[in-house]
C-alpha cells in the first residue's frame, strides 16, 4: 500500500495502555497453565510477547497492512508490532450449538472492540458431517488465514507478511457452512463462506485519517483434504470493495470531470481510467492452493497464491512461500522464503485523454497507483522451543528485499518506492496458550 | 579410593529405574449403553484429534470425546496412538480451537472423573489406565505400553 504521510506521536496515556498490556501479558504468561474451564462457560486464549528490531531507518516493517507504527518509518526495536493478546470465550448450550467469541487485542492503526473482535458466531451441528456459522467468523480462504494471531499455532514469529501481510479482510460477518466426508483415510471437507468485511488501513493517514476498506458480496469456496501426514487446502475468494481512499478523491474529481464532460474519445477514456484508480466497485479474487506436511519430525509447509483486480489500484500478483523445520525434542530449527510478485503495472498513455490532460491526472494516476505494487522476497531463519508445554520461545531472522517500483509491505520513507530496499530485522517472542 | 565399574553400572541403572514412570496400559472406554462395540487406531485419533464426530458404521452417533489435563497419562496415550508430543498436541489444538474450527474435548481432573462421565452417557468415551476399569464401562480399544505408535494414524499437520 502507499507510504504514510503524516506521524501520530502516541500521548503519554497510550503508552501506559501499551505498558499495562504488556504487564499483563507477562502475568498470563506465568498463570496460564493454571486457568480452568467450565463445562457451561469456558474461557481461553492465547498471546505473543515479542520484540522487533530492523537495521534500517527509512523503512519500518509491519505485521500486516492494518498496522501503523508509532514514528511511522522512524520506528525503532519495537514490542507492538507482533505484541497481541487473544481471550476467547465459548459456551455450548447444547450438544448441536456452540457459541463462539473471540477478542484479540494488538497493534492497529484502529481500535476498538469491533475491530478487535476477531469472532461473535453461533456454530450449529445438525448431523455429524455439517457445520453452519452464523456471525463473525475467521476468513477461510487461505491456509491459516483465521488463525494468524494464534503464534503458538506455528512455527514462526508471524505468517510469511509477503503472503499474509498484504489481506485486508481479517473477519467476515455473515454465514458459512462445511461439510465433511471421510473416504478411506482422508477427511474431505468442503466449505462455503459468504458476507462482508470491513477494516481500517493508514492508507495516506495524513491526508484523510486513513481508510475503511469496506467489501460486500464476498463468497470464498474451500476444499480441503487432511490425511496421515498430510493437510491439503485450494480456495477461492471474490468480493467488491465498497470504499474508496481520501487519497485518491482528488485524481477522481478530476478524471469524473473529465469523463462527464462529454468530449469525444477523450471522456470515456477518462471514464476508463477512472475505474482504474478506484478501489471502489473493484472486483478482487484470490486463488490460493497450500499444503502441510508433519511427520513428527519434519515439518513442511508451502503455500502459492494469485490476486486478481477489475483495477490497477488495487495490489495484483502471485505469491508464494516454503518452508522447512526440524524437531529435535522441543526444539525446531526452521527456515522459510516467502515472496510477491506484482502484476502489471499502470500505464495511462494507454488512456489517451490528449498531451495536456495525459501529463497532468494520467502522471497522478499513474504515481499513486503504481504506489500500492509489490514486489518483495524475505528469508527466514529461525528456531523455536517450546520451553514449556503451553509456551515457546522463538528467535527469528528475516532479511527483506523490496523492489522498484511500489512501497512493499510496510512503512517506507519517500522516495523508496523507486529504489531497491535491504531490510534485516530479528525479532524474539514469547507465544501461549491458556 | 578406586569404584569398582560394577558399582557403578548398578547405581546407573538404579538412577534410571527410580527416575522412571509407572506406565500403564490404557483403555479407550465407552458406556455399557453405547452403540459402539470396538475402535480402530485410525477412529480413535480421528475422535480425539476433531477430525471426526461420528465412527463409520455409526454415523449417525454423535461422539462425545473426554480427554485429560496435561499429565503422564495424556502423554503416553498420545505416545502410543501417533507418537505426538503435548507440545505438538497442545499446537495443534491451538490451530483448530482458535481458528474456530473445532472446540476440544472436554478436559476431566482426572481418569476417576473420566470413568464416571463415560460411564453415565451413552454417546461418550474416554481413556483411562487399565487398573482402573470396572464393570460399568466397556473397553473400545487396549493401548499396550511397549506397543510400538504408529505416527500415520496422526492424520493432519500439527503446526
Amino acid at each position: 500500500m502507499p507510504h504514510r504521510i503524516a506521524q501520530h506521536p502516541r500521548p503519554p496515556t497510550v503508552v501506559r495502555a501499551e505498558l499495562a498490556v504488556l504487564a499483563g501479558l507477562a502475568l498470563l504468561l506465568l498463570v496460564a497453565p493454571q486457568v480452568q474451564a467450565s463445562d457451561l462457560l469456558s474461557l481461553s486464549g492465547f498471546g505473543t510477547l515479542g520484540y522487533q528490531a530492523d537495521n534500517n531507518s527509512y523503512v519500518a516493517p509491519t505485521r500486516d497492512i492494518s498496522q501503523l507504527p508509532r514514528n511511522l518509518y522512524a520506528a525503532g526495536p519495537s514490542w507492538r508490532m507482533d505484541s497481541r493478546l487473544g481471550v476467547q470465550v465459548t459456551s455450548k448450550p447444547n450438544p448441536n450449538v456452540d457459541l463462539v467469541a473471540q477478542v484479540v487485542v494488538r497493534d492497529q492503526y484502529k481500535s476498538s472492540l469491533d475491530s478487535a473482535t476477531e469472532f461473535a458466531y453461533v456454530a450449529l451441528h445438525p448431523n455429524t458431517s455439517l457445520d453452519l456459522r452464523l456471525g463473525r467468523v475467521g476468513y477461510s480462504a487461505f491456509l491459516m488465514a483465521d488463525y494468524r494471531n494464534v503464534g503458538y499455532a506455528y512455527p514462526w514469529v508471524r505468517p510469511p507478511v509477503e503472503f499474509y501481510g498484504w489481506i485486508p479482510i481479517f473477519s467476515v460477518d455473515g454465514v458459512d457452512a462445511a461439510y465433511s466426508v471421510q473416504r478411506d483415510d482422508a477427511v474431505w471437507r468442503m466449505k462455503a463462506q459468504f458476507g462482508k468485511s470491513h477494516v481500517w488501513l493508514p492508507l495516506a493517514s495524513g491526508v484523510g485519517g486513513g481508510y475503511q476498506f469496506k467489501t460486500d458480496n464476498l463468497s470464498t469456496f474451500s476444499l480441503s483434504r487432511q490425511s496421515s501426514f498430510l493437510r491439503l487446502k485450494a480456495a477461492y475468494s471474490s468480493f467488491t470493495a465498497k470504499t474508496d481512499a481520501p487519497i485518491i478523491a482528488p485524481l477522481e474529481a478530476g478524471l469524473d470531470q473529465v469523463a462527464s464532460a462529454g468530449i469525444p474519445g477523450v471522456s470515456a477514456n477518462a471514464a476508463a481510467l477512472d475505474s482504474q484508480v478506484s478501489f471502489k466497485g473493484a472486483r478482487v479474487g484470490y486463488t490460493t492452493l497450500g499444503a502441510a506436511y508433519d511427520n513428527n519430525t519434519w515439518l513442511l509447509q508451502t503455500e502459492i497464491g494469485r490476486s486478481t483486480s477489475s483495477a490497477h489500484v488495487v495490489p495484483t500478483g502471485r505469491m508464494a512461500y516454503a518452508s522447512v523445520g526440524r524437531r529435535f525434542g522441543d526444539w525446531m530449527p526452521f527456515c522459510m522464503v516467502s515472496t510477491y510478485r506484482p502484476g502489471a503495472m499502470l500505464n495511462a498513455s494507454a488512456y489517451d485523454m490528449g498531451a495536456a490532460l495525459n501529463a497532468s491526472l494520467g502522471s497522478a494516476a499513474e504515481k499513486l497507483v503504481n504506489y500500492t505494487r509489490i514486489n518483495q522476497t524475505t528469508t527466514s531463519l529461525g528456531v523455536r522451543w517450546d520451553f514449556r508445554p503451553h509456551a515457546a520461545l522463538k528467535l527469528q531472522w528475516d532479511s527483506t528485499r523490496s523492489q522498484p517500483p511500489g512501497f512493499g509491505i510496510g512503512n517506507f520513507a519517500h522516495g523508496l518506492n523507486l529504489q531497491s530496499v535491504h531490510l534485516d530485522q530479528i525479532t524474539a517472542t514469547v507465544d501461549f496458550i491458556f | 579410593m578406586r569404584i569398582s565399574p560394577a558399582i557403578l553400572w548398578v547405581v546407573f541403572l538404579s538412577g534410571l529405574v527410580g527416575s522412571g514412570q509407572t506406565l500403564a496400559d490404557i483403555a479407550v472406554i465407552a458406556s455399557n449403553e453405547s452403540p459402539l462395540s470396538a475402535l480402530t487406531p485410525h477412529e480413535v485419533a480421528d475422535l480425539y484429534l476433531g477430525l471426526t464426530r461420528s465412527v463409520g458404521a455409526h454415523a449417525e452417533f454423535s461422539v462425545v470425546v473426554y480427554e485429560h489435563p496435561d499429565n503422564s497419562l495424556r502423554a503416553n496415550f498420545y505416545r502410543i496412538l501417533n507418537g505426538m508430543s503435548i507440545n505438538q498436541l497442545n499446537a495443534y489444538w491451538a490451530r483448530l480451537q482458535f481458528s474456530g474450527a473445532v472446540l476440544p474435548p472436554v478436559r476431566l481432573p482426572d481418569s476417576q472423573a473420566v470413568l464416571d462421565a463415560v460411564s453415565h452417557h451413552s454417546n461418550a468415551i474416554g481413556y483411562i489406565e487399565t487398573n482402573r476399569l470396572n464393570d460399568s464401562v466397556k473397553v473400545l480399544r487396549l493401548f499396550q505400553e511397549g506397543q510400538g505408535n504408529d505416527p500415520s494414524v496422526r492424520p493432519v499437520a500439527s503446526q
